[in-house]
């Protein structure tokens, strides 16, 4: 295909971590007009996890009768002394939310705690989990929140001066639940378009056109290429379930601080799951390894490879920072699949 | 370098290849060992011998298609066959954690019996230990094996030779994940461990083929880098070429995996002379396909051309694939 060209320079955010693994993989950045930036944003949900939390549950796993779960990439991230939840014996790999309810089914002199990690896409499988705990009386299960809402995020990178993003690639797998709807902020307050996109490479491809064009008429708006997942108004069940168990609250983002409203508790019928209140759990805090730019290249500022540890110490094996651990994060994205 | 051993280093990847090359080859130097192909050629008898071994440590030991018995002759055979060697003898030796259900050692020594009657070779010496509960997991097992070579095989690559793969990828990686995870998700996802003897003796009728090897930790991307890491070739691959079974495909998206990172156990990759590629592709049965070449154009590179036509590069496996979050 051929793309139209850009009246002038422009620079597109795609917010989504496998975004930004679909665009490494198959190349796309090689496609694109000359004029055409593309920047990965804070949507790599392990890489907005302040490292303080890592150590929270780093130092829980130290009680033998607690089993710590949660999902893959989360494991592998280092906390502040670099050590990591993957190599603790009571720390169990989760595929679905729904594991923990039979950890703890499985395990009744243990107490389960899972961490729930992920943004609107991952909140209604860890609504249901709490919802199951519930009804079925678990006294040995808590959950910890570190879900995270995507509007605060993208609004606090659009009211930064210092950044410069002309429009956004709006991940799918959110806008499943939230729908367009959830989007419409961007045009309407903020006069960016936004296209909501799968993660096949001609999704992508096909999204960021309609970009290009959008920004040369000036005329931004909210598409979607990705109707046969997305609706208008997203998946009411599962909206009813976030709202069912989780109210917002302020949250601390690795890269972004603390923004209002930006993340997820349970709400005060669902209290005694809360592993914060049961743990007696201090605020997080966001302790960077030195020299560490993921804070920087979360929000756009930078790229990987104006980061002086890329490649040099942060590598895959070896990772420094969150942008380097999961899977899903720039840096890791940079290194595996772009050009020395 | 890392102070302590890591899992990473026994994935088949970078560390792996570091371990290798920084430790153990500079401190046992000989022209066998030096060539680092997955058997030795050893000079100085009637005939050349190929002489490779293998350790065993699957977890679960049983998987669908296979069991860690199946494998440990499986692998061991298949290395020699790779080197050019027609495999002849092996030696079993097992390291079993006390506790461990007789039964179940019946049941992986039978399947060692099978799958050495099919490669027609003889297991003819041993060893058996057993250490204490809880300081193993279940059973490891080591072979090492003895063949004749009837094949020389270097890296006598030109430009433009083919690249063949015998058969679909990913398969046992992913079928292992579905068992050590658990994962219940209906199918019929088998690993693809299986002897290689037949498909290597149909490749050694070419006078065209040039290496085999077969893709096992590190997948089809680290095993084509080792093909060219230490020549002064490169190597393109086509991503609508690959062949990958519906099944391993979706497990993949579904849990973030990239299949040219999963190993294979019962998949050959041959680079042979372009104009005998086709007639070996269709020898080797209706699943082998060409899925790239060999050039001069980047040396020592393995690049992937993508299905909307981009090119990116490849690197070794690093670290562990983990499933995704989402």
């Amino acid at each position: 295909m051929r793309f139209s060209k850009p009246k002038r320079p422009i620079t597109l955010m795609e917010i989504c971590g496998t975004h930004t693994m679909a665009i490494a993989k198959s190349g796309i950045k090689s496609l694109l007009p000359k004029e055409v930036k593309l920047i990965s944003g804070p949507g790599c949900p392990v890489c907005v996890t302040p490292s303080s939390a890592i150590d929270m549950a780093l130092e829980l796993t130290k009680d033998p009768d607690l089993i710590v779960c949660s999902y893959g990439d989360l494991l592998r991230i280092p906390g502040s002394q670099h050590e990591t939840l993957r190599n603790r014996a009571n720390v169990r790999l989760c595929l679905s939310p729904m594991d923990a309810i039979e950890l703890a089914f499985k395990n009744p002199e243990k107490t389960i705690l899972f961490m729930g990690v992920g943004f609107e896409t991952t909140a209604p499988g860890s609504a249901i989990l709490i919802q199951e705990a519930r009804r079925n009386k678990l006294t040995n299960f808590y959950f910890y929140s570190l879900l995270k809402r995507t509007e605060p995020a993208i609004c606090a990178l659009l009211e930064n001066e210092k950044t410069q993003i002309d429009g956004f690639l709006c991940p799918g797998h959110v806008a499943v639940i939230l729908g367009e709807k959830g989007f419409e902020f961007l045009p309407e307050k903020y006069h960016r378009p936004g296209v909501i996109s799968g993660f096949e490479p001609e999704d992508i491809l096909v999204s960021i056109e309609a970009l290009i064009q959008m920004i040369n008429q000036d005329q931004p708006q909210i598409l979607n290429t990705y109707d046969r997942l997305v609706q208008k108004a997203g998946n009411p069940i599962a909206q009813a379930q976030i709202e069912d168990v989780f109210e917002v609250e302020d949250s601390l983002w690795r890269g972004l601080g603390t923004l209002p409203n930006s993340g997820y508790r349970l709400k005060e019928k669902y209290q005694k799951f809360d592993a914060s209140l049961h743990f007696h759990l201090p605020p997080l805090e966001n302790k960077e390894p030195q020299n560490c730019q993921c804070a920087d290249i979360l929000c756009g500022k930078k790229e990987p490879s104006q980061c002086p540890l890329f490649k040099t110490v942060c590598t895959p094996q070896d990772p420094v920072g969150p942008c380097m651990v999961s899977s899903e994060g720039a840096c890791a994205a940079a290194y595996t699949f772009e050009d020395e | 370098m890392k102070k302590n051993i890591t899992l990473d280093h026994g994935s088949g990847g970078q560390l792996t290849s570091q371990l290798i090359e920084q430790e153990i080859v500079p401190r046992f130097q000989n022209p066998s060992l030096n060539e680092l192909k997955d058997a030795a050629i050893l000079p100085g008898f009637d005939q050349e011998l190929v002489f490779s071994t293998d350790s065993f440590v699957v977890d679960p030991w049983k998987f669908p298609g296979g069991d860690i018995g199946k494998l440990a002759v499986c692998g061991t055979v298949n290395d020699i066959c790779m080197a050019g060697g027609l495999p002849r003898y092996l030696s079993c030796s097992l390291i079993l954690e006390e506790g461990f259900p007789l039964c179940d050692l019946k049941t992986i020594l039978d399947s060692m019996k099978e799958t050495a009657q099919q490669a027609n070779i003889s297991i003819v010496t041993g060893d058996t230990k057993v250490i204490e509960h809880q300081k193993g997991n279940q059973i490891w097992i080591n072979t090492a094996g003895i063949g004749t070579k009837i094949k020389t095989l270097d890296y006598q690559y030109q430009e433009g030779d083919a690249v063949i793969l015998s058969g679909s990828m990913a398969r046992h990686g992913a079928s292992i994940f579905m068992a050590r995870e658990d994962i219940q998700l209906d199918g019929n996802l088998t690993s693809d461990c299986a002897l290689l003897t037949s498909l290597a003796q149909t490749a050694f009728s070419f006078s065209g083929l040039r290496i085999l090897r077969d893709p096992t930790r590190g997948g089809v991307a680290t095993t084509c880098l080792e093909l060219i890491e230490h020549t002064s070739w490169g190597m393109e691959l086509e991503e609508k070429k690959l062949p990958i079974d519906s099944d391993v495909q979706t497990l993949c998206d579904l849990l973030g995996f990239d299949p040219l990172y999963l190993a294979c156990e019962g998949r050959m990759l041959a680079v042979i002379d372009q104009n005998q590629a086709n007639e070996l592709c269709r020898s080797l049965g209706p699943k082998a396909k060409i899925i790239g070449k060999i050039t001069k154009d980047h040396p020592k590179k393995l690049t992937l051309k993508t299905k909307i036509g981009a090119t990116r590069n490849l690197r070794k496996l690093s670290g562990q694939p983990l499933p995704r979050i989402c």
